[in-house]
């Protein structure tokens, strides 16, 4: 199913859509660790197709993360107590760093692992929309500046975050999204976490650019995703091109539905730590009704958490959010 | 001649324009003029400092504006501080920080700890992936009256509650308070565990450690 052919089943499925954000619980599904997943796509297959026969989800999530793409460039990474992987030094301290580093050879890291794992969710799961997934260019960016060095550089020198913005998506991000499509991938996530971190005038210089690049590049439709209170940024983040907008739990659903343009999907928001982690499946089934009830006005919306489903998540909450949507009558 | 007051004023001013320079040149003035380093740093550079926390509280600036004023904040401190006499040990509180063992995001940590000093507390900053016990052993052998830990990650979030449970076991809970933080932590959460306190972010970091060392006795 193409990501056009999402748009159909949510016009005419009778009812909401959903999908939880993140593929995390498949592994306990597994049994098996993050740093096993990560690395192997059997596992990540296998862990990922748990999650789809458990859940029911109507998009095909492979359990991504944020340093998959600074991995392939040459950052070093680490699994932190087995945890997710991430960048723990940055790659580029000057420019003389960014004029050493050669786009990657995307089969040969953890990008590889990835494009494989769509191609396999793609042949077990033939009338699913599989998402394709990159990170968002400024966090690319941070990643391989320094999260905290990439904030000040900004004011700092503002050309050279541009120079790596530039890089990150030419040299890897477009590269690695289209791989993924050509696998199979018929939407595409782009997750942007540090986007939230700008004022909406720096968000607007140093993200608003570089998405719509990407975006503009990569044949199949857009997700964005963007954690924390993104509320300052919506009316940008409507104007990335993206298909659709996957918010986070302190952002005003409702709210942001009455201004986003026709045709824009909202997709959201549920706590994904005081409700779908520490909450029963009542408290879940709770937020989910509420939410669904707000939200009922508006067509173009997908029931789903704020932001990473926690991987020790009790699969009944992913359960409950799943019927909630499935059983909501549109 | 420019007066006290316009200096005082003229050095906030730096911090909120995030003009390194300017403090610089602002801070040696006010020493030219025979106004006392603290007084400087006090009521110029921090009151700047504050009113950044404020903004940012607010959502008038964010995490790039707030770190740019730190540097300037910093800058002018470099000038002053050699020059602070009589009154250099006098701290609101000395406070143990880092991210908890199992996680590398800091950014919010180091706003606290700029913020915290800012503030006036002498911070021990433990930096990132700090194994549980390295609090409790850094808060002792540096008489902390606070330890602050943060996290951004559910699955590390139980570091929290073992840093309690391991200060409860080693009959010291009462000589520390432990404030929470970070964006998967909530008060309930801190309340949960039997931490003292819960902040938000940066800004709320520092009424909620005042308030909490304010309940002790200096040098306990």
């Amino acid at each position: 199913m193409t990501g056009v052919a999402l748009l159909d089943r949510l016009r005419s499925a009778g009812h909401r859509l959903a999908f939880p954000v993140g593929g995390l619980v498949g592994a306990t599904l597994t049994g098996t660790d993050v740093p096993s997943n990560m690395r192997d796509a059997g596992t990540k297959f296998r862990s990922t197709v748990a999650f789809v026969e458990a859940f029911g989800p109507d998009v095909v999530f492979y359990m991504g993360d944020v340093a998959v793409e600074a991995e392939a460039l040459g950052a070093r990474v680490d699994y932190l107590d087995g945890a997710m992987p991430s960048v723990v030094e940055p790659l580029l301290v000057g420019r003389d760093d960014l004029a050493a580093v050669r786009a990657p050879d995307l089969s040969d890291s953890r990008t590889g692992v990835n494009i494989e794992c769509v191609r396999m969710l793609t042949g077990r799961f033939p009338e699913l929309t599989v998402l394709a997934q990159v990170v968002g260019p400024l966090t690319l960016a941070s990643a391989l500046l320094g999260y905290e060095e990439a904030m000040r550089l900004v004011y700092k020198d503002p050309d050279f975050v541009h120079e790596v913005l530039e890089r990150a998506v030419t040299d890897v991000l477009v590269p690695y999204a289209t791989s993924q499509v050509e696998a199979g991938g018929s939407l595409l996530w782009i997750g942007e976490p540090t986007g939230v971190l700008l004022s909406p005038p720096l968000f607007e210089r140093f993200c608003l650019p570089y998405l719509r690049h990407l975006i503009d590049a990569v044949s199949v439709p857009a997700l964005v995703h963007m954690c924390g209170d993104s509320t300052p940024h919506l009316g940008l983040l409507m104007q990335t091109g993206a298909l659709g907008l996957s918010l986070d739990h302190l952002v005003d659903l409702p709210r942001a539905a009455q201004r986003a343009p026709e045709g824009v999907l909202l997709i959201g928001n549920i706590d994904p730590v005081v409700v779908m982690l520490n909450g029963t499946h009542e408290d879940v089934r709770r937020a989910c009704d509420d939410l669904l009830d707000a939200m009922q006005p508006y067509p173009n919306f997908i029931l789903s958490t704020g932001c990473s489903t926690p991987f020790a998540t009790p699969p009944q909450n992913v359960r409950t959010l799943m019927e909630a949507a499935h059983k909501w009558a549109v | 001649m420019r007066d006290d007051k316009t200096i005082l004023e003229d050095l906030a001013a730096s911090v909120i324009s995030m003009d390194e320079m300017k403090a610089v040149a602002v801070s040696e003035e006010a020493l030219e003029r025979g106004i006392g380093a603290y007084e400087a740093i006090t009521g110029g550079l921090v009151k700047g400092m504050e009113a950044m926390g404020a903004s940012f509280e607010k959502g008038a600036v964010f995490v790039p504006e707030l770190l740019l004023a730190s540097e300037a904040l910093y800058a002018g401190l470099d000038v002053l501080r050699p020059h602070v006499v009589g009154r250099a040990k006098h701290t609101v509180g000395k406070a143990v920080i880092g991210v908890v063992e199992g996680d590398t995001h800091d950014i919010g940590k180091n706003l606290v700890k700029l913020m915290l000093e800012a503030a006036g507390f002498e911070i021990i900053d433990l930096g990132r992936d700090v194994p549980i016990q390295r609090f409790l052993e850094a808060a002792v052998d540096n008489g902390a009256d606070l330890i602050g830990v943060s996290t951004l990650m559910t699955t590390t979030m139980r570091g929290m509650r073992e840093l309690v449970d391991l200060l409860v076991e080693a009959g010291i809970r009462d000589r520390f308070k432990v404030l929470v933080g970070g964006a998967p932590v909530s008060r309930s959460f801190a309340r949960q565990i039997g931490a003292d306190g819960y902040a938000a972010n940066a800004v709320a970091a520092v009424s909620a450690a005042k308030e909490l060392v304010g309940n002790l006795v200096p040098g306990q």
